[in-house]
Parts: structure tokens; C-alpha cells; sequence
């Protein structure tokens, strides 16, 4: 199907199109390239402090040192599955309790306000709390990530059902669909870009909780690493750490990318318009 | 006994109560009787609930008073019987145009091979054909609504319910459109009821034209269009031609006049 759309496209002076983002694209790679000199040349001369700063070369030689070693594998796995099982069921619950929210009107009026009040909490804070009640290891920061990876789902999720067009439901009514019919093929589709955005969210908000649950108390991942690190003033190290979970992230979002286009090819060409 | 009537509607009554908790009559008895195979339009100044008339008929909105039959059975949900063809862009932008199309007989829970077929036959007969593939967004108006003529034939209903669907296309595509419409309907012989507030779009379309008053709706005048078919486009412009549309101006003129001054929006 997307291959078909973008024969459509390349019909209709698609060319200056790809011309310009070519251009974007390689404008991009300089502007990274600029970045990783200026950081380098700012290690280099102008913060010399070991303690303050780390060149981009340091940086990336203490992360091939761990990479030889190994070591860095079993903190890299340990918060991936920290992030990958919390933010897992993040997403099902999220999805879950927002169908359920947008077409259940009792359930809508009770929860509400409980969302509103958790969506705009910084339930990061929280995680003194949970490690005290799930221990240092696995248990909390699962339980960190799925807390605040959550509500935005939940909250695109409904958002995305609300704002299903009414004219479209008045089609699968005319047509004498089923109430699962409806939601199957009018409300669900109707909400995936907004279900998708939710996801965007929480990953971003799902690897914040990793890197604080794994700051504040525990014995690996590679949160863990950046605070030991920072205890015995390892600079590299923790600007590794850093970069470990930049990473992290924009794969995942890369990921997400790549899922829209399979799940939501419609949306790829509406883009361009 | 007469025969029975494919589309029988009798003594309809609604009301819609307002933000302001006033009690506003769309409809007041409507009563009419169609034939199996007619053409018939209905004209009349926005807000006389012309929207709302045909809308009871697929089922959508439940009457106050009175019912609608169709073969003698009276109608209270929306059914296969019935085709509804929307005004606004109601198309699935998730759905490519095959897709699209057999949205009914999916729902219906036919065999996907089998709609599919059926669905390609009724995309080649607007005038689609090989753009099974494309999106709604990738459409324009007139394509788009002949998509949603298509779809709403895809159930193969007996009755196909139109409210304004060329309401939105430019000038030039709606004749087109009109064109097609009747060379679709004289092809299938569906009963046909199109709401349009365009006077020569009904005399041209239609074997009636049925003129609303307005406030609460009521059936007006019931006029017979005789034009022979099938009608070039070139019908339009005969001295005959113009001669309804004036009359039927001038049953509405007044009403026309006074909704521009009250401009609510119809339900």
C-alpha cells in the first residue's frame, strides 16, 4: 500500500519534494557533525577540568573499553527489561482503560478526575515510595516506568476515541453495525495516530523512570552506572550513560515510526499534502 | 386493492428540544407514499427538516408519531433495505476505495472474496475503476462522493436514501454527477429519495419533486416531473424546464427569504 501512494505522489512534481528532503536530511548530518566537533573541541580546550567535562573521544573510548570487556552488557539488559516490561504494560492498560473510558460513561466520570490529577503529577516522585514497597531490585523501577508511561497513553487513547468524526459513526449506524463492530472498525482506527502519540509519550516519560529508579537506589542497569560513575567523579562514564539512554530513545521512537507506517499508511501521505 | 407502495410514510411527527429547553417542531404529519423504481426529490428552505425526513426513513432518528413502511413493514432500524448516501465526506480515511465500498457487506459479515468481487463491479460502475487502491485523501470531491455512492449501493438496498450528496462539489462536477446518478439509477431501478436544495437539480433528477414548507416541515406541493428519459443535461435549459423551477421558487421564496434571516443550523 505505501509504495502505491508514493507512485502517487512522484506523479504530481513530487521531485522538488525528495530534492528538499535530501537537503534536510544532509543538513541534519552536518549539523550532528558539527555538534560532536564542537563538543570534542570544548573537552579539549576550553573545559580541561577531567572532573567537569569529557571529550567525545574519551567518551567513546570508555564505551569500547566496556564493550571489550563485556561489562556493559548485563546493565544495558537489566534496564531494557526494566523499561521494555513496565512500559509493556503501560501501553495494554493504557489502551484498555482509555477504550473503556471513552465508551463507558460511568466509567468516564469516575476516572476522570483521578486522570487529570495523576496526568499532571510528576509520579516520578513516587519512586522512594516504591522501592521501599518493591525493593531495589526489578519490582520498582517496573513499576516506575508502567506509572508514569501510563496516563498519556490512556489519555490518547481516549482523546483519540472522543474525537472520532460523528458523521463516521452515523455511516456504521446507517450500516446497522454491531457496538464491537463500531468500535473495531470506526473507534480504533479512528484512534491509532492518537494511540501512537500517547506511545511517543510514554516512552519518553517511561526512560525517564528507569534512569531515576536506577539513580536513586539499586545495583544495575546502566542508571546504576551513571550514579557509581558520578560517585567516583568518572566523567566518560556518566556522559556514556547519558548517551546510552539518548539512544534508547530515539530507536524507540524510530521504532514507532516505522509501526505508524505499517499501522497507519493513510497518514504518511496526508503528511505531504 | 392497490398494490402496496415500496415506501409508505405516514403522519411523521418530530421535535427537537433546544439548549434553551424550547421544544422546536421539525416535522409536522408527513404523510406520502412512494413507488417502487421512482425518483423523487425533495426541495425546501433550510430548517424545514428535510434532513431529519429522510434520516427517520433509514432509521436513524425515531419518529414522535407516525411510522414508515417499506414493502408493508414497518421500519424502526437502520437496514439492508435501505442505502444511505451522506452529504458530508463520510468516507473511512483509514479505508482505501475497495475497502471502502464493501464497508456494508463486511459489516453484514460476507466473505471478504465475495465482496470484494461484487465491490469492484459497483467501483467500475461509478466510474472508478483503478482506484481500488487509493485513499480518500488522495480523491477529489467528485470522486470521493462517487465512492460513497458506490458504497451505499454495495448492500444492494431497494430504497436509496441521498441527502445532498453533491452539495459540496463545484458546479461542473455536480452535472457530471447528476448525469451519472441517473444513468446508475436507470441501470439498478432503485427507489430513489434525494434531498438537494437546488431546484434544477430535483426537477432534473426526479419523477417528483416534493416542495417542504418550513417550521415545522410539512409536505407542501407533490409535483410530477413528466421529462422524458432518459434526459439529456440540455433538458435544463428548455423554456418547460424553467417553467418549474419558478413555480417551485416560487413555493419556497418566502420561507427561503425568512431562514436566511434565522440561519440555524439543520438536525
Amino acid at each position: 500500500m505505501p509504495r502505491r501512494t508514493t507512485e502517487i505522489k512522484s506523479a504530481g512534481g513530487a521531485l522538488p519534494a525528495t530534492r528538499e528532503a535530501r537537503l534536510t536530511r544532509r543538513r541534519a548530518v552536518y549539523s550532528i557533525a558539527l555538534g560532536l566537533i564542537a563538543w570534542e573541541l570544548t573537552g579539549r580546550f576550553l573545559i580541561t577540568d577531567k572532573i567537569l567535562f569529557a571529550p567525545f573521544s574519551k567518551v567513546m573510548q570508555t564505551g569500547w573499553q566496556l564493550l571489550q570487556s563485556g561489562e556493559i552488557w548485563p546493565h544495558v539488559y537489566i534496564s531494557a527489561v526494566e523499561f521494555l516490561l513496565g512500559f509493556g504494560l503501560a501501553a495494554a492498560a493504557g489502551v484498555i482503560l482509555g477504550a473503556l473510558m471513552a465508551t463507558n460513561r460511568l466509567i468516564q466520570d469516575y476516572m476522570d478526575p483521578w486522570v487529570s490529577f495523576f496526568y499532571s503529577s510528576p509520579l516520578v516522585a513516587l519512586t522512594p515510595f516504591y522501592i521501599l514497597v518493591f525493593g531495589v531490585a526489578l519490582g520498582s523501577k517496573i513499576a516506575i516506568v508502567f506509572t508514569v508511561a501510563i496516563f498519556p497513553i490512556l489519555l490518547n487513547t481516549f482523546v483519540g476515541i472522543r474525537s472520532t468524526d460523528p458523521h463516521l459513526l452515523e455511516v456504521a449506524h446507517s450500516f446497522n453495525c454491531t457496538r464491537l463492530q463500531i468500535f473495531g472498525k470506526i473507534l480504533f482506527p479512528s484512534a491509532l495516530p492518537f494511540v501512537i502519540t500517547g506511545l511517543r509519550l510514554g516512552i519518553g516519560r517511561g526512560l525517564t523512570g528507569v534512569v531515576v529508579g536506577e539513580l536513586f537506589a539499586s545495583q544495575s542497569g546502566v542508571g546504576y552506572l551513571i550514579a557509581a560513575a558520578g560517585q567516583s567523579f568518572d566523567t566518560p562514564l556518566v556522559l556514556l550513560g547519558v548517551l546510552l539512554f539518548s539512544l534508547a530513545g530515539v530507536l524507540l521512537m524510530g521504532l514507532l515510526k516505522w509501526l505508524e507506517l505499517v499501522l497507519a499508511p493513510w497518514r504518511q501521505t496526508l503528511k505531504f499534502k | 386493492m392497490p398494490p402496496t407502495p415500496k415506501l409508505s410514510i405516514k403522519n411523521i411527527s418530530k421535535s427537537f428540544s433546544g439548549r434553551s429547553g424550547d421544544v422546536k417542531q421539525v416535522l409536522h404529519e408527513v404523510s406520502l407514499e412512494i413507488e417502487a423504481g421512482e425518483f423523487v426529490a425533495v426541495v425546501g428552505a433550510s430548517g424545514c427538516g428535510k434532513t431529519t425526513f429522510i434520516r427517520i426513513i433509514d432509521g436513524l432518528i425515531e419518529p414522535d408519531g407516525g411510522e414508515v413502511r417499506i414493502d408493508g413493514h414497518v421500519v424502526t432500524n437502520p437496514g439492508p433495505d435501505r442505502g444511505f448516501v451522506f452529504q458530508h465526506d463520510s468516507l473511512f480515511p483509514w479505508r482505501s476505495v475497495l475497502a471502502n465500498v464493501l464497508f456494508g457487506l463486511e459489516a453484514r459479515g460476507q466473505p471478504r472474496r465475495a465482496a470484494a468481487a461484487s465491490s469492484r463491479e459497483l467501483i467500475k460502475l461509478v466510474g472508478l475503476s483503478g482506484f481500488e487502491d487509493h485513499y480518500p485523501h488522495e480523491l477529489s470531491g467528485g470522486m470521493r462522493q462517487r465512492v460513497n455512492l458506490a458504497r451505499a449501493l454495495a448492500v444492494d438496498p431497494q430504497v436509496l436514501l441521498m441527502d445532498e450528496p453533491f452539495a459540496a462539489l463545484d458546479a461542473q462536477t455536480r452535472e457530471i454527477m447528476q448525469r451519472e446518478l441517473l444513468k446508475i439509477w436507470e441501470q439498478r431501478k432503485k427507489t430513489v429519495i434525494f434531498i438537494t436544495h437546488q431546484i434544477d437539480e430535483a426537477i432534473y433528477l426526479a419523477d417528483r419533486v416534493l416542495v417542504f414548507g418550513s417550521r415545522p416541515g410539512w409536505v407542501k406541493a407533490d409535483i410530477r416531473i413528466p421529462f422524458a428519459r432518459p434526459r439529456a443535461l440540455a433538458v435544463k435549459r428548455t423554456p418547460e424546464f424553467i417553467g418549474y423551477v419558478d413555480r417551485i421558487w416560487n413555493l419556497i421564496e418566502d420561507e427561503a427569504v425568512r431562514a436566511m434571516g434565522s440561519e440555524t443550523p439543520e438536525t
